[in-house]
């Protein structure tokens, strides 16, 4: 045993070694000694705060700071940012990086304007949701000369004035987000194609935006991604200017589009045989022959959304054939999708991770095992409504597809106890929704709750059978679970509730019309899960008032009640 | 002299003596994985023993067993065995030899018995003192109360 601690022959760029591998928060380990505290304040590179009183207090200690997220960081305003740089020394502003403003309505252009000049490195920022930014806002954004990306989502007040501003300051922009800023119009878009020309992604989603608009955008050589959500005013003229431009096109998305037919994405796919994601949900009715032949060429396709439109087994089978590299498909509630459909685009998409098959009610049993057999990497099954499967398709899930993570049987009235055995087999099963699964019981929770350990979110909504027991099995055997719902589980009680309480990690719990649970249930839960964010009690007739005492009291960190 | 120059220069011995006087005879191209020794190789040509003046016997032994057997498995039981103060000396060998790859084992291993654990874990753990005052201690306390969530139990 040394009589010094070898700690203190560690040179500090060991320590910085070390440090940087530690791969939860380092936050507490700040407290270990002076030593500690230098290098891990020398080295975080980002740091999201939470309490306005502290951010003076951090960011002079934390220098070298890359990315600062004051989304969550309450009454941030001008008058804040003038405070934090006129005071003392202002080095943590130059290696900003990254600056995340979402939803900080507090913050004007005055002060957004002082912050941007500060950081002379800015490459990112996000500003969404900021829903009263406008024009000046953005004339403040255009200072960041360096800016790559730049999200305005919900920035309501911007028009083509203001995305001008940003489009002649802000030249090197590679990526841009506009959903939603309903003022911008043609013209904003056109002088925005003809000064950021190193645009690579383009969001102008549910923008009032017309056909115009794509022949400028089409001009953008280095556009990769292109989103265009519900954009109703845009229709084929438009997406045949696409056809000859935007050579490097890899992904496009005319979801709810209603002016758009198969013929206008016959244009963009005729022109761009490279295309690997289409995403074209809400907006046909169906897939014309031109159209389907069309398919045969992207052989690149990783990701097809077609949700809602007609299909047939021959358009499948032209998918399964053609589409050799698709990872995602999407077919919820797609009109058309019979078994024999189904078994011909997996046998031959065998890559297969993604299956959106929600309301395609004509599965059955055959189909979910061929894609068990087909398709051993899915790692996420969507089959909500589809009520003819039953344990004998899900017994073969179990058995092949192991890298399932994400698997929705909400109102699949064919699962019982015995397909939850088999389901159980997938031990990495990270998201289950068993909503309206009403012949489940705690027989069947048990098994999911011995194996499927690294559960995080379970919805067992209306699923009136499950009781006290099999909460018990879920607490010992789920303990990461974040997000439960359990409304109209009307056999708890508060012993259950108490088991509940024993889920550390558990920040969204739904309790809708329990009838048999009180106040001492909803109090253990308040003490114990400290990181319970969202809690509903609605039509929960025995909570009474020392119930609500107890979450004001211990729940610190609840946003919604 | 002239029967080891002719020799083959994978089967060459070398000789690497620890600061306690320990001797170890390595092949040349085990020697080589140091590139501290490397270095003093390249220098002087004809040397048969170097001089490893920051390492004990004990920890050049292991370095030199870890050498001749890494691998994936190896690695993953290697760092199990030593309590942290051996972690730390050997990190020390590690870093003065300039072994890349056992560096990386061991700044790994190191981080992983700190991860999520708290604060008095970690002083007990490298046998360091807590040399903050109890008014710093305190405030930072305060300030980062957040940072208690998710620490594993002791």
């Amino acid at each position: 045993m040394l009589s010094e601690s070898v700690f203190c022959l560690l040179t500090e760029d060991l320590l910085i070694r070390i440090l940087d591998r530690v791969n939860s928060d380092r936050k507490s380990l700040r407290l270990v000694c002076k030593e500690f505290h230098r290098v891990e304040s020398t080295t975080r590179k980002t740091i999201r705060i939470l309490r306005i009183e502290f951010l003076l207090g951090l960011l002079q200690k934390y220098c070298n700071i890359e990315s600062l997220d004051l989304s969550v960081c309450p009454r941030i305003d001008d008058g804040a940012v003038s405070v934090l740089l006129s005071h003392g020394s202002v080095n943590w502003t130059r290696r900003i990086k990254r600056l995340v403003l979402s939803r900080a309505t507090g913050l004007g252009y005055v002060g957004l304007e002082m912050l941007i000049r500060a950081c002379p490195l800015l490459e990112a920022v996000d500003v969404s949701h900021c829903c009263g930014y406008g024009d000046r806002e953005a004339s403040a954004l255009s200072c960041a000369v360096r800016l790559k990306e730049l999200n305005m989502d919900k920035c309501l007040g911007v028009t083509d004035i203001g995305l001008a501003k940003i489009a002649v300051g802000c030249s090197k922009l590679e990526s841009l987000s506009l959903k939603w800023c309903l003022e911008i119009s043609d013209l904003g878009i056109d002088l925005l194609s003809k000064k950021c020309l190193e645009l690579k992604f383009l969001d102008v989603s549910y923008l009032k935006v017309t056909s115009e608009s794509l022949r400028s955008i089409a001009s953008l050589l280095k556009l990769e991604v292109f989103i265009m959500v519900g954009c109703y005013l845009v229709d084929d003229v438009g997406l045949r200017f696409l056809e000859k431009g935007c050579p490097l096109l890899k992904a496009i998305d005319v979801s709810r589009c209603n002016c758009v037919s198969p013929s206008g994405l016959l244009s963009v796919i005729s022109g761009h045989e490279g295309l690997e994601q289409m995403d074209a949900r809400y907006c046909l009715s169906e897939l014309s022959a031109p159209l389907i032949n069309g398919l045969k060429n992207l052989n690149h396709l990783n990701i097809i959304r077609i949700n809602g439109v007609r299909v047939s087994d021959f358009i499948l089978q032209i998918i399964g054939t053609n589409c050799k590299s698709l990872v995602e498909l999407g077919l919820s509630k797609c009109i058309g999708v019979t078994n024999m459909g189904i078994m011909q685009v997996v046998s031959g998409c065998g890559n297969l991770k993604t299956l959106d098959l929600t309301c395609c009610r004509s599965i059955t049993d055959v189909a979910i095992s061929t894609i068990a057999n087909s398709c051993p990497n899915l790692a996420c099954l969507k089959l909500e409504s589809c009520d003819m499967v039953t344990e004998v398709g899900l017994y073969q899930l179990g058995l092949s597809c192991l890298m399932l993570e994400e698997l929705d049987l909400t109102d699949c009235s064919g699962v019982n106890d015995i397909a939850l055995k088999y389901i159980s087999r997938c031990s990495e099963l990270v998201r289950l929704k068993l909503g309206l699964c009403t012949n489940i019981s705690d027989i069947g929770l048990a098994h999911i709750a011995c194996n499927c350990t690294k559960l995080t979110e379970l919805d067992l909504y209306r699923c009136v059978r499950i009781g006290d027991d099999g909460l018990a099995a879920l607490a010992t055997g789920c303990n990461k679970l974040t997000m439960l719902n359990l409304s109209y589980c009307n056999r708890m009680t508060d012993t259950g509730l108490k088991c509940i309480s024993n889920l550390g990690e558990l920040s969204d719990l739904e309790l809708r019309a329990i009838p048999n649970i009180t106040s001492i249930g909803i109090k253990a839960v308040a003490i114990n899960c400290k990181r319970l964010a969202n809690l509903d009690l609605k039509h929960c007739e025995k909570i009474n008032d020392s119930g609500f005492w107890a979450l004001a009291f211990y729940a610190q960190n609840l946003l919604q009640l | 002299m002239a029967e080891e120059k002719s020799q083959a220069s994978s089967s060459k011995m070398l000789t690497l003596k620890a600061s306690d006087g320990v001797l170890f005879e390595v092949e040349l191209n085990i020697a080589k994985e140091m590139k501290t020794v490397q270095a003093y190789i390249d220098d002087c040509e004809d040397i048969e023993t170097i001089p490893i003046p920051n390492v004990l016997g004990k920890h050049l032994a292991i370095v030199i067993e870890y050498i001749k057997k890494t691998n994936e498995e190896y690695d993953a039981e290697f760092e199990k065995q030593w309590n942290m103060d051996d972690l730390q000396l050997l990190l020390l060998a590690a870093n003065y030899l300039n072994i890349s790859g056992l560096q990386e084992c061991l700044c790994k291993a190191i981080a992983k018995r700190i991860e999520n654990k708290s604060p008095e874990y970690v002083r007990k753990v490298f046998n360091i003192e807590n040399d903050h005052s109890p008014e710093e201690e305190a405030k930072l306390r305060k300030e980062y109360k957040w940072a208690f969530e998710g620490v594993d139990k002791d």
